[in-house]
């Protein structure tokens, strides 16, 4: 790459001399052109932009010229596209009278990327500062990547930045799908998937079993109140392999969550349909209890078991509240866990055959 | 509202990520018990995810004593009971390492880099049965982090830390 020449013409005080000659054949070997025109100070920083005196001591070698020769015999690049000027030495660097020598050169179309490389020389030439926006108003990320004038950004960034999109569009599960998981997570997330199909395997072999077992200790230990099998809930929860559903029964909310959904079941299952959950929510939303003829109207769709729970719990208002506060964390999606949460617990119990009535027992302990 | 927060996470990240983080421990615990059995190399992984990796991906913490069994278990792998001379504990890493070579697991570069970050935390482990164990320098050198790999062997072979 060319460079404009930089030539020492003494040494001591004067260190730097620019010739402008070299400029216009600089231009020329990138293609570029532009009109030289004679501006002075304020032209320039028209131009340019304003001059902020703050940052002239960055510019201790042009400073260094000009004190030199006494007359401030600027060269200014002043690169354009469309609206956008980028110049240097930028405006901060005007600080004086004088008649600058400045080439505004078109950069539109394709000249970005050379525009930018040309300035990007020049600003090394004379040491100063090139902020990457500057760039950017020249040419875009890409070209300026491989013109190797900004440094690229890694594979993952840019991987990022692709998925931007589908997040937008698919919403958080296509975000989470976004997301990298690192070889290991997947290792590990296997090995643990085997390892519970395993335990569950040997689980249902248990299960079958005790059944001859079991009915061997009824006669032998025959109960003489006919309480609940055992009075210890979390105990249960252990024996039939729930044990980590113990932290809801320590948690009050979460077990009223568990209560509030193993009693409106069929409703929830019902909101899942999201028309009939929209004007639920609306309702809610909309404060106090809804007339029970509109909300009959609109809730064509529901079976007559499934409207007829929910009108009975719209109309109840010492429930109201659990309703609203349970209904709306989930069907706002501001914080739907506790839906998901309870309904997980609840599969699983019915998968273990431990059935709704025996964990509502228990949660109402 | 520990399960309620479990289950969110586990919902939507894929056929890995149907299990909630609870189970997720569960299941990390009970391979620790032994009530599962888990393969050599899963002790090795358990290593590379504890810390941060496991919060963000699996959205749970490895218990703390699925860890120390893991170092545990990885030693153990690692030294030779029948062979009278001691051992040098002084770089875990290089003990993980050669655990990771002797069951052919799987590795790559990052996961090495996290090997070595987490192996300054599980030193502490390794500290502690030497420690316990050098026994003013019969059966090892607590100076020197080393210790006799019969002595070790028999100590890990019945220690349990969950």
């Amino acid at each position: 790459m060319s460079r404009v020449e930089v030539k020492e013409v003494e040494a001591g005080e004067v260190p730097v001399e620019i010739i402008v000659e070299k400029v216009n054949e600089l231009l020329k070997r990138y293609e570029l052109y532009g009109e030289t025109r004679m501006m002075n100070k304020s032209a320039v920083s028209r131009l340019c932009g304003t001059i902020e005196s703050r940052r002239i001591s960055k510019a201790k070698q042009i400073e260094a010229v000009a004190k030199a020769t006494g007359r401030y015999p600027y060269v200014v690049f002043a690169f354009q596209r469309e609206k956008n000027v980028l110049c240097m030495p930028d405006a901060n660097y005007y600080v004086a009278d004088g008649i600058y020598d400045v080439h505004v050169i078109d950069c539109d179309g394709d000249r970005g990327a050379r525009c930018a490389e040309v300035a990007a020389n020049v600003a090394d030439i004379l040491g100063l500062p090139l902020p990457q926006e500057a760039l950017l108003a020249l040419a875009d990320e890409g070209e300026l990547c491989a013109r190797n004038i900004l440094p690229c950004r890694k594979r993952a960034e840019r991987a990022e930045g692709q998925f931007e999109a589908p997040v937008e569009r698919k919403g958080a599960e296509a975000g989470e799908e976004a997301e990298e998981v690192p070889p290991v997570v997947k290792r590990v997330m296997d090995t643990l998937l085997s390892m519970r199909a395993a335990m569950r395997e040997a689980a249902r072999q248990g299960q079958q079993s005790p059944p001859p077992q079991t009915p061997q200790p009824l006669p032998t230990q025959p109960l003489p109140t006919p309480q609940p099998p055992s009075p210890d809930p979390k105990g249960v929860l252990k024996e039939v392999g729930l044990g980590w559903l113990v932290p809801v029964l320590d948690d009050p909310a979460s077990a009223a969550a568990v209560r509030f959904v193993m009693e409106n079941r069929e409703v929830l299952n019902a909101l899942k349909d999201e028309e009939k959950r929209k004007m639920v929510v609306q309702a809610i939303k909309e404060g106090g209890i809804p007339a029970p003829s509109t909300l009959d109207r609109a809730l064509e769709k529901w079976s007559s078991k499934e409207r007829e729970k929910l009108l009975g719990l719209l109309s109840k208002t010492r429930d109201l509240y659990s309703l609203a506060s349970a209904l709306i964390e989930y069907l706002t999606n501001n914080d739907h866990c506790t839906f998901e949460a309870v309904k997980t617990i609840l599969d699983t119990a019915a998968e273990r055959g431990l059935t709704c009535e025996a964990v509502e027992q228990m949660l109402s302990q | 509202m520990t399960a309620a927060v479990a289950a969110t996470a586990a919902v939507g990240l894929g056929r890995w990520f149907d299990m909630s983080p609870e189970e997720i421990r569960n299941i990390m615990i009970d391979a620790a018990r032994d009530k599962v059995a888990a393969p050599p190399c899963f002790w090795y992984d358990v290593v590379i995810v504890m810390g941060k990796t496991a919060k963000k991906k699996l959205k749970t913490s490895v218990p703390e004593c699925v860890i120390g069994e893991s170092i545990r278990r990885i030693t153990l792998g690692v030294i030779d009971k029948d062979k009278p001379n001691w051992i040098s504990l002084d770089n875990v890493k290089l003990l993980i390492m050669r655990y990771a070579e002797k069951h052919k697991c799987k590795r790559n570069a990052s996961e090495e880099v996290a090997v070595a970050h987490h192996a300054r935390i599980l030193s502490g482990y390794v500290r502690e049965w030497v420690r316990l164990l050098a026994d003013g320098g019969a059966a090892g050198s607590l100076e020197h982090m080393t210790l006799s790999q019969a002595v070790l062997a028999s100590y890990l072979s019945s220690l349990r830390y969950c």
